[in-house]
Formats: C-alpha cells, structure tokens, sequence
C-alpha cells in the first residue's frame, strides 16, 4: 500500500489555504511575506507530486525555478521591509498605503 | 548510471503501511507548522515555525523519490530563506503585535476568513473529485531508472527547459542588484547611485576619447583649406 497522489495534493491544498488566510488576515508585512512562502511551497508539492506521478522531470525542474523566485522575492520584500522601517514606519500593512491613488 | 541511484532513492517498502504512517507524520507537522506561523504573534516564532512546515515538505519530496529537489528545499528555505528572515526580525527588534491588534481591522475579518474557506473547499474538493492517475511504476520506465537524481533533472533543465533556466539566472541576479539598491540608506545612497550613474565603462571611455579626436582632426582640416 502506498500513498496515492490525491494525498499529496489534497495537503498541498490546504497548505495554499493556510497560506492564503495568513495574507489576506495578518497585518506584519514580515508574517504577510512568510505566509506567501508557505503559498509557494504549496504550489511545489503538487508540481513535485504530479511530476512523480508521470514520472517525469519537467515538474522538478519548475519546482526548482519557484524555489528560485521565491529566494529573489523574500530578497526584494526583506529590503523593502527594511527600508521601510529606516523611515520610522511600523510594518503595518494597513498603514503603509502610499501607493494607493 | 549507476544502479544504487535507483535502487537507493526509492522508498517503496513493499506491504508495509510505513510509508502512509510517515506521510501522517510530515503532514501534519506541515500543517502545524503553517497554522503556527498565521496564528503566532511574534514574528519569531513564525519564522521557525515555517522551518517545520520547509523540513517536511522536504521529507515529503523524498517519500516521492526526489531527492534532489528535497535537498535543495533544505539547503535554499531551510538554509538561507529562513536564516535571511530570522536576521531581519533580529535586526529590526522587538516587534511583537498585540493579539487584538495581529489581523486587520475587525470588520473586514470575517470576509477575509470566509473567502479562505470557500477556497479551501473549493480546492479540496476539485481534489476528491478529480481522478488522478496512479503513481507510475519508477522501476517499469526508462526515466523511472535513476529518478529525481541531480544527472536526470539536470539533463532536463538545460535541455528541454534551458530558456527557462537562463531567464531565472536573469532573474536572481535583478533581485541580487535590487537588494544592494534597497539596502542603500541615506546619504550613501544618494551618493552611490549617482556615482552608478555616472561610471562610465572603459568602452564607452575609449568611443568618447575617439570621437574627440575625430572632432579635433575634422577642425584641424577645415582651418587648413
């Protein structure tokens, strides 16, 4: 007995939910940014379950190219969310709305 | 190839129910580890609570036979991603919310509460209806041979996928300059961007030092005749 792909992306499914609640509930721009982590692993376990399924590569080979982004946006947000606290701001996600027209 | 990859990397334990206990495991360690992370106050205890959720998804990709992809989530979230957190949240100090204070404003909370649910039901159930295939025999295959060994994913990536691999390279080397961009402050990044700017390559020293010359000669020519 093994266990079937449905498993793998049943939890990667409730993992994107998990992940979404935290962006859409928490207001701390550095939890919002963990919370988009945990949406992008999500997205990685069902590519990785799929890719295993078939067994071929070509979902590895993208689960590889999200972990690659991933880095580069927690780069880009941590900068910003430093940047912004050098401006003597609280990481409020409901505060920071200066893009807002 | 050698043999011991595929015959090392595969976790079938034939008529045990070994594997549907550790998948238990790691899953709901995973899903621990997220709800941590959304419920926690401190933004540290986040962070770590995110490596549990990281390290058994890692245990996850080699229940699947992926090794390497299970090691790199280890070395890249696990290694840096977490540990990058963890230094900004020390950096920027003691930032713990108050627990009324954590989610945002009360009336737009039960929207937002609602709106996750009804995706979770939504991708939950699209999941128990669809009829997945059934996991492929590695061993049956030519590709099962060697399966998720860095030689097979690398024969993919710069073969099949090698436009993919160059624009993420592209990619991580734009964050890695808007990261030095972002972490400027002050004075020193007034400074350094306008001396970015203002740098000019040795090529573009030599082609302006040539056109100078050639305006020079062009007047010495004319005051001539």
């Amino acid at each position: 007995m093994s266990v079937a792909v449905d498993w793998y992306v049943g939890l990667s499914a409730v993992l994107f939910s998990i992940g979404a609640a935290g962006v859409l509930l928490r207001r701390n721009a550095l939890v919002v940014l963990l919370s988009i982590e945990i949406m992008l692993n999500a997205g990685n376990l069902a590519l990785v379950a799929f890719s295993r399924t078939h067994a071929q590569h070509d979902g590895q080979v993208f689960a590889i190219v999200v972990m690659a982004i991933a880095a580069s946006e927690v780069v880009v947000g941590l900068g910003i969310v430093v940047a912004l606290s050098h401006m003597r701001r609280e990481l409020d996600t409901d505060e920071l709305a200066e893009l807002h027209g | 190839m050698t043999t011991f990859a595929a015959s090392s990397w595969n976790f079938d334990v034939p008529g045990a129910p070994v594997e549907v206990l550790l998948f238990a495991l790691f899953a709901a360690l995973a899903i621990f580890g997220a709800l941590r992370v959304v419920t926690a106050s401190d933004p540290f205890v986040s962070a770590l609570s995110l490596l549990f959720n990281f390290v058994s998804l890692g245990a996850l990709y080699l229940m699947l036979g992926q090794a390497f992809v299970a090691i790199s989530q280890i070395l890249v979230y696990a290694g840096a991603v977490v540990v990058l957190f963890l230094f900004v949240i020390a950096y920027l100090g003691d930032r713990r919310e108050l627990a009324a204070d954590a989610v945002r404003a009360r009336a737009l909370r039960p929207f937002a509460l609602l709106g996750v649910l009804a995706l979770m039901v939504t991708l939950v159930a699209v999941v128990i209806t669809a009829d997945f295939p059934k996991l492929a025999e590695l061993h049956d295959t030519a590709a099962g041979f060697g399966f998720g060994s860095p030689q097979a994913i690398g024969e993919t990536f710069l073969g099949t996928y090698v436009l993919a691999f160059e624009v993420t390279s592209l990619v991580l080397l734009v964050a890695a300059i808007g990261g030095i961009v972002l972490g400027l402050t002050g004075r020193a990044r007034h400074d350094r961007l306008r001396k970015l700017m203002q740098t000019r390559s040795a090529d573009q020293q030599k082609r302006l030092h040539e056109s100078e010359e050639r305006k020079l000669k062009s007047e010495r020519g004319v005051g001539t005749t």
